[in-house]
């Protein structure tokens, strides 16, 4: 470490500001987050148009090919939340201006939620499509 | 041979065993909480991230491949979060405050002790970072971590964390040589 980055460091391990963190607090609020969001997408699938949108997407989306993967643009179209990731190939001096979009499109299968985040190839394949599409009839 | 501690309890929280979430969350609170700290500088905000952060680690416990230690996965998320609250926060904003505050209470820096003065020029030359250089000095310094997992985290190949990571302390460094004369 230089100069510079020894007095980030000590600064940046300097105490001050500090409160006394209330780990029960943390904990009580993050299981009232986690129910909160669960109710929010229980009455979100049990919506019947959120389904008949769901399934105007499977029915867009490419079938029986194995390499189809639908796409957030089509997520999208059906009101969903939609984000992307900024392109890795990007110039570098581009990249200050450059956006990291918030990913987050959130699916119901069976009892599992599954939260497309990080990895565009994540996003519903094949399997998972059978299994939402199941999971939308039995609604 | 033995698995690490760490990866037996989060094989639980995997099993979706709550028990285990807490102790997770009990495990890792204080250090994610001191190092959002660092990156927000707001501790209603630190705990409201490490709240959000432990949300992502229940729901998205799945993902974790084991591609690399628990620890080093949970604080990705935590970056990832913090570095898009920094991009939302108007940051502008804080220094008006700051200068506000510091009118209203009369309070100089530079009449205030050496360590205060340290630390208020640390905090300042922070805010002239970009939220990715801010994330990705605070995550390389405070926290260590690697540029590879600091790249995923903030969705950026490594040789551009390593160039924000430069930038940013060559903007605190010509900073603190203003400031300090």
């Amino acid at each position: 470490m230089d100069k510079i980055e020894n007095f980030i460091s000590d600064e940046l391990s300097q105490n001050r500001g500090q409160h006394e963190l209330d780990i029960d607090a943390v904990i009580h609020g993050t299981h009232k987050r986690l129910r909160k969001r669960a109710t929010r997408r229980k009455i979100l699938y049990s919506s019947p148009i959120v389904a008949l949108l769901i399934m105007m997407v499977i029915s867009l989306s490419p079938k029986n090919d194995a390499e189809s993967i639908l796409p957030g643009d089509e997520l999208f179209m059906a009101g969903w939340e939609h984000s992307w990731t900024e392109s890795q190939s990007v110039e570098l001096d581009e990249m200050e201006d450059s956006e990291l979009f918030e990913q987050s499109v959130d699916y119901l299968i069976d009892e599992h939620f599954y939260t497309y985040i990080d990895d565009a190839e994540d996003v519903l394949d094949d399997e998972d499509l059978e299994a939402l599409l199941s999971y939308l009839k039995e609604a | 041979m033995e698995k690490a501690p760490d990866i037996e309890l989060f094989e639980k929280v995997q099993a979706r065993d709550q028990v285990a979430f807490d102790m997770l969350m009990r495990e890792y609170s204080p250090e994610l909480n001191s190092f959002l700290l660092r990156i927000v500088s707001n501790t209603e905000d630190a705990q409201d991230i490490l709240q959000d952060t432990f949300v992502r680690v229940w729901e998205k416990s799945h993902q974790f491949k084991g591609n690399s230690s628990v620890k080093t996965w949970i604080f990705r998320i935590a970056i990832n979060l913090a570095y898009s609250h920094l991009k939302r926060r108007k940051r502008w904003s804080f220094s008006v405050l700051d200068d506000i505050k510091a009118l209203v209470s009369g309070s100089d820096p530079q009449i205030e002790t050496e360590k205060e003065y340290n630390a208020s020029l640390l905090e300042k030359s922070l805010v002239l970072l970009t939220p990715r250089q801010h994330s990705v000095v605070v995550a390389r310094i405070y926290q260590d971590l690697p540029y590879a997992q600091i790249s995923e985290a903030l969705g950026c190949s490594e040789n551009a964390a390593k160039v924000h990571f430069h930038e940013g302390k060559k903007r605190i460094e010509s900073y603190i040589k203003k400031q300090v004369g």
